[in-house]
């Protein structure tokens, strides 16, 4: 492993022939990839019976695939290229004899940083190079140095290192990215909400995204602490949707931080939700615009979901109509997508697309194949929520008796309402 | 003791084995791919676990003798952020440090970090030595077994593609058993789970949701963030940090499906707070739970009066604290990840008030 070799000496520095190219030419016509290096060539003075190497440092991404660039050394004598082949040299010494740093910005930490982790290889021609265990960040500046006393065979030489700075240029991308949709889609929410889903028109950084949320009064004024603080965990697998939990603590009544501060949400108050435009998307850019949704708040509903009130639109047999199901009261968006399906007599799936419209009081199945006859089911597994995280039979706040007369079990079973098509 | 006293000093664990039950796959290759790196927690003859949520699996890897680097224990780094951010070649502020694990054996650490915070975040394990020497370790040829943790039913058969994503927040081994609790992005509820180890494809896990009574007549619903195993009374138990900060006890024999079980909450250790980590050391004859937290701080608590605490029913009036005493370590701030080194040490990463993270042991307290 590499013993941490650290800084550069510019006193040392033989830099009279350094220079800035666009690397272009390296990397291809894509102006995009045109990487941008402070390239340092040295024939600075050899040994007295050797000549001296003319060295330069050079960025190159093979196939102008940025995510595989890679730094260059060239201009070793035959002697020197030969040496190295023959010395088999450890992790330690390539990493003196040929340093990549990431370049540090306002640092007055003081700490020495350890090189660049990668792997170190000679070309057929005359040139030597290193390839970075993990991709190049775009825009960030590396140093790299390369010492020709360490080469083998050149210990004693009076030669300077050679140094340059690479970087691969981050190109400026209009931000694009918008808060798509917010769900509840509505605009009146109960006291005791559970959560909010942003969806975002592309994939977001892995931050914590409460940074970049809250919540107004209808005065105007912050709503203190009114979410809860989980960190960066709750984003889809896409990092499209987050999840904004109210803190149950401020939901939930009897805990102390409800007693005190009360519920975030006040019945007959308005809200605005309001998304910082500075959250970064996953390729580091802000949003596009600012985004607010404003609610009005209801009363809180304590009331778990009784499927007997919800409605069925049958359609006809042959058709590919939709089916239609209604509820008295919205459902939260994601349980009601992922947990509401239709089964057939035998127990499969039917396939086909699903909508939900009408503040998610609605959720429609558009078969992919024509309805045949028969009985199905409509099906809904226990996880199914109102806004309030009441179940099926099951209120987000239980008294813990009456559960007890009902022999202690967790909320329901996959709940089931069986329909005709004729 | 009236049953409405008992539902009340007790928290309910209902078996749901349907939801979130792990599907093991077991995997006898070398060099797992992993898609993000979570929680770590040692198990047995240098098995390290590390949960992938974002592959939704738990991986065991066969560390061998990766488990030790060249010198025994973990010493100090300043700047532990960013000296990896140095080693993977980005800016620290690339660097999310996700777990930090000690080996038993070695002493050596171990750092799951992720590199990136877009779309090309990659997840990196390191272990930093006792010469203070960070080495990425390679998982190439590092053999594994592998559980998948399967999500929720789908019933909409139409669903591009599953956007719930279940977050592994700890994980501890005992006894052949592997705990794991998590939360869910769309489903608020405690999620505890544990697979027998070795993995087996017969192994259909147990899923548990647990349900606490600490708060009056209600449920509080609020989700086990971290946890540790203990034997309390000669009962092994877990001693669970719920994510509004009451400590519940419950016994681990009892975790069983279609078992119904009694959990005790112990203590109530105040609000605008969540736990971080636990661990129990023994010092001076007596044991101790160290417990990391957002923003109250470590908390030192006795665990000798966790076998009579009687549970606690009623909200806590406006205070912080109820139940067993705790103390809090001054000496102790911004810890973010901690973990035991040996008996008299425990290692942390903390983070100072210029942002950066040290990697540091300090003597248990």
């Amino acid at each position: 492993m590499q013993t941490p070799f650290f800084g550069v000496t510019p006193a040392r520095t033989c830099r009279r022939h350094a220079e800035f190219r666009p690397l272009s030419r390296v990397l291809g016509a894509r102006p995009h990839l045109a990487a941008v290096v402070l390239a340092a060539a040295a024939a600075c003075s050899g040994g007295p019976d050797t000549a001296a190497p003319a060295i330069e440092i050079r960025l190159e991404a093979p196939d102008d695939d940025a995510r595989g660039a890679r730094v260059e050394v060239v201009g070793l004598t035959p002697a020197d290229l030969a040496a190295l082949r023959a010395a088999d040299l450890t992790d330690d010494q390539w990493a003196e004899l040929f340093r990549v740093t990431v370049v540090r910005g306002n640092d007055d930490s003081g700490l020495e940083l350890p090189p660049v982790l990668g792997s170190y290889a000679l070309g057929d021609d005359d040139q030597l190079w290193f390839s970075p265990m993990f991709p190049f960040d775009l825009g960030l500046p590396y140093s790299v140095q390369f010492e020709p006393t360490r080469l083998p065979g050149r210990e004693t030489a009076e030669l300077e290192p050679v140094v340059a700075v690479v970087s691969l240029p981050k190109p400026y991308v209009e931000p694009t990215t918008v808060v798509a949709r917010v769900f509840p889609s509505g605009d009146s929410i109960p006291e005791n909400q559970l959560k909010i889903y942003l969806h975002f028109s592309a994939p977001m950084s892995n931050v914590d995204g409460l940074e970049y949320v809250s919540l107004r009064d209808g005065r105007g004024r912050a709503v203190e602490e009114p979410f809860l603080p989980l960190g960066t965990e709750f984003w889809d697998p896409d990092h499209l949707r987050y999840t904004v939990f109210f803190d149950p603590g401020r939901v939930k009544q009897g805990l102390e931080l409800n007693e005190r501060l009360g519920r975030p949400l006040q019945e007959g108050d308005t809200y605005t939700l309001v998304v910082d435009p500075t959250w970064p998307d996953a390729e580091g850019n802000p949003l596009q615009a600012p985004f607010e949704k404003r609610f009005s708040v209801g009363p809180a509903d304590v009331t778990p979901l009784d499927p007997a009130t919800w409605r069925l639109r049958v359609p006809a047999s042959g058709s590919t109509q939709r089916l239609v199901v209604s509820f008295p009261e919205p459902l939260d968006h994601a349980l009601m997508r992922r947990a509401v399906g239709v089964e057939d007599a035998t127990g499969r799936s039917v396939d086909g697309t699903v909508e939900t419209s009408n503040w998610e009081t609605r959720w429609a199945l558009t078969p992919s194949q024509p309805w045949a006859p028969g009985a199905y089911a409509l099906v809904a597994a226990p996880i199914v929520e109102d806004l309030a995280g009441n179940r099926i039979g099951a209120a987000f706040e239980i008294d813990v008796f009456e559960r007890v007369d009902v022999d202690g079990t967790t909320a329901g079973e996959e709940h089931r309402i069986p329909f005709e098509i004729r | 003791m009236s049953l409405r006293t008992l539902f009340s000093v007790c928290a309910i664990v209902g078996v749901c084995a349907f939801v979130l039950a792990p599907q093991p796959v077991v995997s006898a290759a070398e060099g797992p791919t992993l898609a993000s790196g979570g929680p770590l927690t040692f198990g047995p003859d240098n098995v390290l676990f590390i949960a992938d949520n974002a592959g939704a699996k738990i991986v065991a890897l066969e560390l061998g003798d990766l488990a030790s680097g060249g010198t025994p224990g973990t010493k100090d780094v300043a700047g532990i952020d960013q000296q990896i951010a140095a080693l993977l070649g980005t800016d620290a502020r690339e660097i999310q440090i996700n777990d930090l694990a000690i080996s038993p054996t070695s002493h050596n650490a171990f750092i799951s970090v992720s590199r990136g915070r877009g779309a090309t975040a990659t997840p990196v394990l390191l272990r930093v030595d006792g010469a203070g020497e960070i080495e990425v370790v390679s998982l190439s040829d590092v053999t594994y077994t592998d559980s998948e943790l399967s999500n929720a039913p789908v019933a909409d058969p139409g669903s591009r593609r599953d956007p719930r994503a279940s977050s592994i927040t700890d994980m501890a081994y005992v006894d052949g058993r592997l705990f794991i609790a998590g939360l869910s992005n769309e489903e608020f509820s405690s999620k505890l789970r544990s697979l027998d180890y070795p993995f087996t494809s017969a192994d259909e896990g147990t899923s548990v949701e647990i349900w606490h009574a600490a708060h009056g007549q209600f449920e509080t619903h609020s989700p086990v963030y971290t946890f540790v195993p203990y034997s309390v009374g000669g009962e092994q138990s877990l001693i669970a940090g719920y994510l509004c900060t009451p400590l519940v006890k419950f016994p681990i024999d009892q975790l069983r499906p279609g078992a119904k079980v009694m959990g005790t909450t112990i203590a109530e250790l105040g609000n605008r707070n969540r736990p971080l980590d636990m661990v129990v050391y023994t010092k001076d004859g007596k044991d101790y739970l160290l417990m990391s937290n957002t923003s109250r701080g470590v908390m030192k608590i006795p665990t000798e009066h966790f076998g009579d605490q009687e549970g606690l029913t009623d909200p806590v009036p406006d205070g912080n604290q109820a139940g067993v005493g705790y103390e809090t370590i001054a000496q102790m701030t911004g810890v973010e990840q901690l973990d035991l080194l040996d008996d008299e040490h425990v290692m942390v990463i903390t983070r100072n008030e210029a942002g950066q993270a040290n990697l540091e042991a300090m003597a248990l307290p």
